[in-house]
């Protein structure tokens, strides 16, 4: 995964700290030993080809859906919900998908509120890949950011 | 000698005479006015002196004030004195138009053509330095995360008039306060409701930067639980935040003492990012270890150092970094031991605040015991609470008729329940929770979650001063100590605090309260805030509160901004988890009809003391993290700061 700049600070000195002494001996990621499962566990994903049915820009309560935007896509196996998360189909430089559309949508299958939900991070529409979410599922804003200039940045064709 | 001779000789002994008594010695009289202020508060009193020479007669001096009817002869008592004596002087009542000064001077007695130097006096109001922060989300088609710190001087006179200030605003992604004076505030209000809740609207006029608020007016819905402290939440419908509103006390940073922190906000990509760690400062020198957990990905017990600027008027000053990255922060001094961070990156931003350890932090497992505890994370839409005993102290007595049994859990390990709404994963009332944790001597920890509460796995922990408030700094009766959390494992993303449990008397969750929120639908996942005071009942804990309600999303209602908000519920001790509580529901209605009433239907408490609370919303499609925080006035007579005997101050 490519190191990103954290946001906050970070008085970091990664290499060129020679001040402190570090408390206790952590890996760098990972805390050894959690019990808890990955939440968004990117060993499980799939990457699934299909037929856009539907866009959903926007859910309404009564829609019972994940919030956020969402494609319908008819597969092979039957159609699956793609939760897109709540900047997907905004801004400049957002996702673009029509109804008909072929699409591959990467991501994993979970069950949410009694729901088969496609959590999903990647889309591929039109040769362009679109990044949604990052690989521990958090959801990434459209590109571009102003002030961003890294080609890399989030949202942008890959 | 001949006559003609005689009165030369007269006229000349004449004349040495005259000059030896000094009749030409008005000539020579001079007065300088040696003591006055150059600055004083409206109606307030100073002394002021002046020194005459050569005054053959010692007649002092008469004192005079312009402009006219500001001031004049009558503003001083006495109006004349002697050389060096003093005299009190009283400033106008008003502020004097133009340059807002006055003049005084002093005349002599005995020639009254000869007066003192001028000495100009600034007249002003009373003020105090308010320090405050907000995170949230801007209403705009992405969302964008933001942040803002800053000053705020407001006038003590009872107007209300905001005299100036200073802020950082930082949304990651265009809109961020000019670097390195930030944006000024020129003027503005405070109108506080005469209804006695402590609420409020604070306005602020930046007008050097129209991309704030509307138009470089910014408005924030307020509400103080005692003169020093309030809650606030942006509420002019450009923006939706929640934070923190504190009497300044100190504009110096510490030039010595150690420090833990968490922050949070959004990084590059716009994910949730949080940190937490610990730091010293020395001189102007600063040293420490960072987490950080941007999206999922996270470090740990990384160590940094770095320079701190000079703080200006405001307490706001930079700190500077030996990083290869280019990372900009600013900080705002409140207290002692209180100091806000903000981010000012213009790719990222982040807000949060450093709390002091104490004179003599030498922390250890045992200085965690039965505590409270409550996280979330506004990106990522999900908040927890709960309440927690410690193998360190929490030891269940039971007795019969024959012998006292007493459970001691091992060294390191804590078990309790908790509440819990991800809104895209679990929601879970009065889960268990279990786990292990580790606090070393430098306040830098870890707890360690058993599976079962979610998503939730490990957390930093980042211990303060354990006479320290940090909810309200400047309110040391309303309990003290705990420590600040980061979530920092690959599931979650978000911020905490960690408060010991001193007090779970139902009775003493009784009084006025300030009391808010953040949060988020299932459907969207766009941020609502509210804020307000209420009335908790001592006879039936009916809680009775009015405020505002900031959806500028449209996600509870039809997209309002609403002063008219009243909440109502009542509070359901959890017989099998005292110390918790369920209000379900929390009707929240508009008593001016601005939106149509909805409920949050399951809602969770959780008491420290009687003075502090957490709470949150665990309904299926909507959460909120926030805290209830009482009026020290109206603590009932009988809550004293009662401690568990299990609990180590």
């Amino acid at each position: 995964m490519k190191s990103r700049f954290p946001a906050f600070g970070l008085f970091v000195v990664l290499a060129l700290c020679l001040f402190a002494t570090p408390a206790h001996a952590q890996t760098a990621e990972g805390t050894p030993g959690s019990a808890v499962s990955p939440k968004y566990d990117i060993t499980q994903e799939v990457t699934l080809a299909g037929t856009v049915s539907s866009v959903v820009k926007s859910t309404t309560p009564e829609m019972q859906m994940l919030g956020g935007s969402h494609l319908i896509v008819q597969t092979t196996s039957g159609k699956i919900d793609a939760s897109l998360g709540g900047y997907a189909v905004k801004a400049v430089g957002a996702l673009s998908v029509t109804p008909g559309q072929q699409v591959q949508v990467t991501g994993v299958m979970k069950t949410i509120r009694d729901q088969q939900v496609f959590v999903t991070r990647l889309v591929q529409v039109n040769g362009h890949v679109y990044k949604i979410r990052n690989e521990h599922g958090f959801v990434l804003a459209p590109e571009p950011r102003k002030g961003v200039t890294k080609p890399e940045a989030k949202g942008a064709q890959l | 000698m001949n006559r003609r001779n005689l009165l030369i000789v007269l006229v000349a002994l004449c004349a040495l005479v005259n000059a030896a008594c000094g009749g030409n010695s008005s000539s020579t009289l001079a007065i300088i006015i040696t003591t006055a202020p150059t600055s004083m508060v409206v109606g307030s009193t100073a002394n002021v002196a002046a020194t005459v020479t050569d005054d053959p007669k010692n007649g002092g001096v008469t004192w005079n004030c312009t402009p006219t009817p500001f001031c004049d002869a009558a503003s001083f008592n006495p109006g004349q004195t002697a050389s060096g004596a003093n005299s009190t002087f009283t400033a106008p009542s008003t502020v004097p138009p133009g340059s807002a000064q006055v003049t005084i001077t002093a005349t002599s007695v005995t020639d009254t053509s000869i007066s003192s130097n001028s000495v100009n006096i600034t007249i002003g109001v009373a003020s105090n330095n308010f320090s405050f922060y907000v995170t949230g989300k801007e209403a705009n088609d992405v969302g964008d995360t933001y942040s803002i710190a800053g000053v705020v001087t407001i006038s003590a006179d009872g107007s209300g008039n905001v005299l100036g200030g200073i802020e950082d605003y930082n949304d990651g992604d265009g809109i961020t306060s000019p670097q390195p004076n930030g944006d000024s505030i020129t003027g503005g209000s405070l109108a506080l409701t005469d209804d006695g809740s402590g609420n409020g609207i604070l306005t602020l006029m930046i007008p050097g930067n129209t991309k704030l608020g509307v138009n470089g007016v910014e408005s924030f819905a307020v509400n103080f639980p005692n003169s020093s402290h309030a809650l606030i939440t942006q509420f002019d419908g450009t923006a939706t935040s929640s934070g923190s509103l504190d009497l300044q006390t100190l504009t110096t940073i510490p030039s010595s003492g150690s420090f833990s922190f968490v922050a949070s906000g959004a990084g590059v990509d716009g994910e949730p990012v949080a940190d937490g760690g610990i730091f010293t400062i020395t001189g102007s020198s600063i040293a420490g270890i960072v987490d950080v957990n941007d999206g999922g990905a996270f470090s740990r017990n990384t160590a940094f150092s770095g320079m701190l600027g000079i703080a200006d008027t405001f307490g706001r000053g930079t700190v500077t970094n030996n990083s290869a990255f280019p990372v900009s922060l600013n900080y705002y001094v409140v207290a002692p031991e209180v100091i806000r961070i903000i981010n000012v990156d213009k790719t990222d931003t982040a807000v949060g605040s450093a709390f002091g350890q104490g004179s003599n932090s030498n922390f250890s497992n045992d200085s965690i015991r039965q505590s409270v505890f409550s996280l979330e994370n506004n990106p990522s839409g999900y908040a927890a609470a709960g309440q927690f005993s410690t193998s360190a102290g929490a030891a269940a007595i039971r007795s019969n008729s024959n012998a006292i049994v007493r459970e001691i859990q091992p060294a390191n390990e804590f078990n309790g329940v908790g509440d819990l709404n991800e809104l895209d994963g679990a929601v879970l009332t009065a889960a268990p929770i279990t786990g292990t944790y580790n606090l070393a001597s430098n306040g830098y920890g870890t707890f360690n979650f058993d599976a079962g509460f979610g998503d939730v796995s490990t957390l930093g922990i980042y211990a303060v001063d354990p006479a320290l408030n940090i909810l309200d700094p400047n309110n040391p009766s309303a309990g003290g100590g705990g420590a600040v959390l980061a979530e920092m494992d690959g599931n979650l993303v978000g911020v905490g605090a960690l408060l010991p449990q001193t007090d779970i008397t139902v009775a003493h969750f009784a009084g006025f309260y300030a009391f808010g929120g953040q949060g988020q639908t299932f459907a969207g996942f766009k941020e609502f805030d509210f804020l307000g005071g209420a009335s908790v009942s001592e006879a039936n804990a009916a809680l009775a509160g009015t405020g505002f309600l900031s959806d500028p999303f449209a996600t509870l209602t039809a997209g309002v901004e609403s002063q008219t908000a009243t909440f109502t519920a009542t509070a359901s001790p959890d017989r099998a988890n005292p110390g918790r509580y369920t209000l379900n529901p929390v009707a929240v209605a508009s008593s001016a009809s601005d939106f149509a009433p909805f409920d949050f239907t399951t809602v969770t408490a959780y008491q420290a003391n009687g003075q502090q609370l957490f709470w949150l919303a665990v309904d299926p499609h909507t959460e909120f993290g926030g805290s209830l925080q009482q009026n020290p006035a109206s603590v009932p007579p009988d809550a004293k700061k009662a401690k568990l005997k299990n609990q180590k101050r």
